[in-house]
């Protein structure tokens, strides 16, 4: 409990700091120093965890593996646009040479990280519901933020469709709470998550079914499956880089949360369980199919992104309703690979896009950029030796040894499709003339402004490596919350 | 609170035929307050003092806040106080409203365990219809400020049906709701200020430049 009182005191502190600081240097300077601090006491939490503590308790926060694995890509993500921002001087909004501008990201950027990690230390349905209708206010001033038609027509859609998910869930949650036999009624959106057990037996299973199918469609309209697919590409495209990075490598892994949450409430009910895993199963289907229909004919290097994570959704989504270990254990792994990666991509693609007119032809491409983004791709993808590879393996094997032919089939389809389709879309971009020379060109007037993308690689390197011991036994300790 | 409900339920019409989002914003406020005197019927029930205190909160931030300080500023500052044209006409639009409540009153009804009393139930059922009709008519209302209204509608329908199925609810986990909406009020009313200035309206079938 000390642990995450501190956390969010930092986030508080740095908040406060935004808010306090007028020397631009200083700010720059406590802020790069707040966010470290903050990732330093998440790499605690997590080393406790994977180590054997238990943060497991009976007041409304606490934290358990899978929520320590989401607290982990929200803080990492978080440090590199807050570095990002404070260090750019270039593409298609320049933040950094307004003061006011600087300080209102940073202040909306701050509460978004709160209400996130709030998000992932929720530990009953009532106070999950709250979190993730804050992240959605949160993170409206921040795709909003360039006040152009584009970003606000993209900020309406998405506060409308989010809202509209909320308030399906919020019906679940009631639905939920009502089917605990008479004398207890209201009480089960308080308990802790781990304390559903104790009611399984009384509780009325048509209810609770649907209960539960509302706050599943619902949390997935923010995690980008089924049919709520609409915002993603608009929003990640129409926003500032590093708000693109936030909502798809953060935000939506909050929303991940949220419905394994929802499964770990579902796991002692066989009743209610298996329909649920059906259902969102059909969600994750229709999101990485639709997902890798629109990829295919994108020529925007975002938009090809968006579509990308559209399908990583539902992949992460059959992941959770296969109801096997070694599919759960890909889920995760899936979490942490595509949370970085895409987060590293949409900070590069900053530089990459638009065009500008003045572009010297004859600039030599910085091995820096082009390892950054060519890294990130093949991650993305899924292809060795980066840890998206081995969740893409653990998911087809798991999908086969539980013995669900169809679905392994249509993984292995969507897999084989997404690589060819990503790496030709990506490739195309890159090697026209000129991209690589323009990001380059970009990225020397600003050469901090490089250093996020190399942490975003960073972080994709430690996945994988770590996938070889040190954080296994988390994992594996984080997929007991969704198998049954 | 059955004729309460029915007498909420039966406000949808308005919503569906007024052109006018000052009409909705009228239409809301009743709405808010009949939802707010369920907790005050259910007080002469049980005499619980906390459903009193649910009930002004409910008053002072559904039909006082949010009409009076956040939405009629807006309305007041739209271009044109009419919209010029609803997605479909007055029959198709009466007649498909019908059709889903009475669809979501059947459904609901079936589902609903028996165990919930008979008033319980009706009222129960009429908020969640209601809260599904609201969804259907947000898709007819072409202002934003409309649109914000028929969203919070909706949450009106779900309160309606949380607030006789689960009484037990905690009032802070309900003090902390009636928050976040006035938040999120605050913050679809700032968005709406902004389209209003970059846009020069707030017509969001005009606004088509994305699409996916």
């Amino acid at each position: 409990m000390v642990i995450l009182l501190l956390l969010f005191a930092v986030s508080i502190i740095s908040l406060g700091v935004t808010l306090l600081v007028s020397s631009p240097a200083f700010l720059r300077s406590l802020t790069i120093g707040l966010k470290a601090l903050n990732l330093g006491l998440v790499v605690a939490t997590f080393s406790f965890i994977e180590m054997g503590h238990s943060f497991i308790n009976d007041y409304p926060l606490a934290i358990d593996a899978p929520g320590v694995i989401a607290l982990a890509t929200v803080v990492t993500v978080d440090m590199m646009s807050t570095l990002y921002v404070l260090h750019r001087t270039y593409g298609d909004v320049i933040i950094y040479k307004d003061k006011s501008e600087l300080r209102n990201f940073l202040v909306y950027s701050c509460l978004f990280l709160i209400t996130m990690e709030l998000v992932t230390v929720s530990n009953n349905l009532i106070l999950l519901f709250i979190c993730v209708g804050a992240t959605t206010l949160a993170s409206v001033p921040l795709i909003s933020f360039l006040k152009t038609k584009a970003s606000l027509e993209a900020a309406w859609k998405y506060i409308t469709i989010a809202i509209i998910g909320e308030l399906i869930a919020l019906l679940g949650i009631i639905f939920i709470a009502s089917s605990a036999p008479k004398g207890e009624l209201g009480k089960l959106i308080t308990v802790p998550f781990q304390a559903f057990s104790n009611f399984d037996k009384a509780m009325s299973s048509t209810t609770f079914l649907l209960g539960v199918a509302m706050c599943l469609f619902g949390f997935g309209a923010k995690a980008t499956i089924g049919p709520f697919f609409v915002w993603p590409p608009d929003v990640y495209v129409e926003s500032p880089a590093p708000v693109s990075a936030l909502v798809s490598g953060a935000e939506v892994n909050c929303s991940f949360i949220a419905i394994i949450r929802i499964f770990e409430i579902v796991r002692p009910d066989a009743h209610v369980f298996y329909p649920s895993s059906i259902f969102l199963m059909s969600l994750g289907i229709i999101s990485s199919a639709i997902g890798l229909a629109r990829m295919i004919d994108q020529s925007s290097f975002k938009k090809i992104l968006a579509y990308s994570s559209i399908e990583h959704a539902g992949l992460i989504a059959i992941g959770i309703a296969l109801n096997q270990p070694l599919a759960a254990l890909a889920v995760y792994i899936e979490m942490l690979n595509s949370s970085f990666s895409k987060a590293t991509l949409f900070l590069a693609s900053d530089a990459l896009t638009p065009q500008e007119k003045n572009i010297n032809r004859s600039a030599n491409v910085s091995p820096g950029i082009a390892v950054v983004i060519l890294a990130s791709i093949v991650a993305l993808a899924g292809l060795p030796p980066f840890a998206g590879f081995a969740a893409d393996i653990l998911l087809i094997t798991g999908a086969y040894m539980s013995g669900q032919y169809l679905q392994t089939g249509l993984i292995v389809s969507i897999i084989v499709i997404s690589i060819v389709v990503l790496l030709y879309r990506v490739g195309k971009i890159l090697l026209a003339s000129g991209t690589l020379e323009a990001a380059h060109q970009k990225t020397s007037q600003a050469p901090n402004a490089i250093m996020p993308l190399y942490i975003g690689l960073l972080s994709i390197v430690m996945v994988s490596i770590a996938l070889h011991g040190p954080v296994v036994s988390l994992l594996q300790t984080a997929t007991q919350v969704i198998v049954r | 609170m059955t004729i309460v409900a029915m007498l909420g339920l039966l406000t949808i019409y308005p919503l569906t035929i007024h052109r006018s989002p000052k009409g909705v914003l009228y239409m809301y406020t009743f709405q808010s307050l009949l939802v707010a005197s369920i907790p005050a019927a259910l007080y002469l029930q049980t005499r619980q003092v906390e459903l009193l205190i649910l009930c002004a909160l409910l008053i002072l931030i559904k039909s006082v806040i949010i009409p009076a300080f956040i939405i009629r500023r807006n309305i007041k500052y739209a271009a044109k106080s009419v919209e010029p044209k609803l997605a479909v006409n007055y029959a198709v639009g009466i007649s498909s409203v019908t059709a889903v409540i009475l669809f979501t009153l059947v459904l609901f009804y079936q589902i609903l365990p028996a165990s919930f009393g008979g008033a319980t139930r009706i009222v129960a059922v009429s908020g969640f219809s209601y809260a599904a009709a609201c969804i259907l008519v947000l898709s007819f209302r072409r202002y934003a400020e409309s649109q914000i209204l028929l969203l919070l509608c909706v949450e009106n329908g779900i309160l309606l049906a949380s607030l006789v199925m689960i009484p037990m609810i905690p009032i802070l986990a309900e003090v902390i709701i009636a928050f976040e909406t006035l938040v999120a009020v605050i913050t679809l009313a700032w968005l709406n200020h902004h389209m209003r200035y970059v846009f020069g309206h707030t017509d969001t079938f005009e606004m088509k430049d994305l699409r996916g």
